[in-house]
């Protein structure tokens, strides 16, 4: 499969960090910060906390880069250490493992191939829609809209298996359909 | 329907940022880079100065004086006095600055600790063999000897690392350039 120049800028990136470069640091953080922040946002309840997560996710990054097994696979990798980061602030975890508990529940079964992606062109309605969202949805529908990650890709980044993605991005966008009055 | 980057950045863009959370985060995002000195640290840094410069003023004029030592120990004595005004020159440099590079400093510092140890280790081994007492002497050789192993191991593993990295990166490098050329090829009509 040959590979974009996108992905393999992204790797040379990972690469120039990982042996110290200061200025492929600087691009690393202008390229990724505000796609970090929009998913740390949906993680985190108010602003002053997702700046202080942000700023944790790139001292975690500054001190692991070096010590990435794949800089290929540096986008999800962000993305994993931005919600570790995220989970270690405050009650964020607490309050996510108790939405995942009550969304498990509600969606038990049905898990359905994500053949498509949809089409979701009105960023400021998917955005409205996203913020209603129960957590566990919200996040993975945020990474399905911010990058072009495969379903490994995100289960990767959520640590939990291909399956779960693919139930949590069926019912999601179903719940985001109704929500933007699109769907059944 | 294929990945829209755009729809991304709209997302991003409608996010709304405060402005004086940003400014505070890009301050202390600098400050991941450099860590500025405190008073009680600058006192310190100024110590170690003054005492290197002094440690090198000793030593070069031991070496001078002192014309029975042998030429092993006189050489031992300058990479001394070098070593001293090496680490004053780096002390005196975050003085100046008001800072610690974290990136260039720490290494720096490191890099020439290690430079110091095999010099020192190498002087001894090189004493060694004229001590009176053999018992010592040979505590020296194996202790200088297992120590300079020991470097060298480090040292021949960070420059594999650091030759492996280099070669990845010029490889992506032409892989990108690659890419480049054959995605302008397909927009061409």
């Amino acid at each position: 499969v040959r590979r974009t120049a996108e992905a393999i800028y992204q790797e040379l990136l990972a690469l120039r960090c990982g042996r110290g470069e200061k200025a492929a640091f600087e691009e690393l953080v202008q390229l990724w910060e505000k796609r970090l922040l929009y998913f740390i946002r949906r993680l985190v309840d108010n602003e002053q906390d997702s700046w202080d997560v942000l700023q944790q996710t790139w001292l975690r990054v500054i001190s692991g880069i070096g010590r990435l097994r794949e800089p290929a696979s540096l986008g999800p990798w962000l993305y994993r250490v931005a919600r570790h980061a995220a989970f270690n602030h405050g009650e964020v975890k607490a309050n996510y493992r108790r939405l995942l508990d009550d969304y498990q529940a509600s969606t038990a079964a049905s898990c359905q191939e994500i053949a498509d992606r949809e089409t979701f062109e009105n960023a400021e309605q998917l955005h409205r829609g996203l913020v209603q969202l129960p957590v566990p949805q919200r996040e993975v529908l945020t990474l399905f809209f911010l990058e072009d990650f495969s379903i490994d890709e995100i289960a990767s980044v959520l640590d939990v298996p291909p399956g779960t993605v693919k139930s949590r991005l069926h019912h999601a966008k179903k719940a985001l359909r109704v929500l933007l009055g699109k769907g059944e | 329907m294929s990945f829209d980057p755009t729809l991304r950045d709209r997302l991003c863009e409608i996010e709304p940022r405060n402005p004086l959370l940003r400014e505070r985060y890009v301050k202390e995002l600098e400050a991941m880079f450099e860590a500025k000195l405190s008073l009680p640290m600058k006192v310190f840094l100024g110590v170690v100065t003054v005492a290197s410069i002094a440690i090198a003023l000793f030593l070069g004029g031991s070496a001078v004086t002192h014309g029975e030592l042998p030429v092993a120990a006189r050489a031992g004595l300058f990479a001394g006095v070098v070593f001293a005004l090496a680490w004053a020159g780096l002390t005196a440099w975050s003085l100046r600055r008001g800072s610690i590079l974290l990136r260039i400093q720490p290494p720096a510092m490191a890099a020439l600790l290690w430079v110091f140890a095999v010099l020192m280790d190498t002087c001894f081994l090189v004493l060694a063999p004229g001590f009176p007492d053999h018992f010592h002497a040979l505590v020296m050789l194996f202790v200088g000897l297992a120590t300079l192993i020991g470097a060298g191991v480090f040292m021949i593993g960070i420059n594999i690392q650091q030759a492996s990295l280099r070669t990845q990166e010029s490889l992506l490098r032409l892989e990108y350039r690659l890419a480049e050329i054959a995605e302008s090829e397909v927009k061409k009509p």
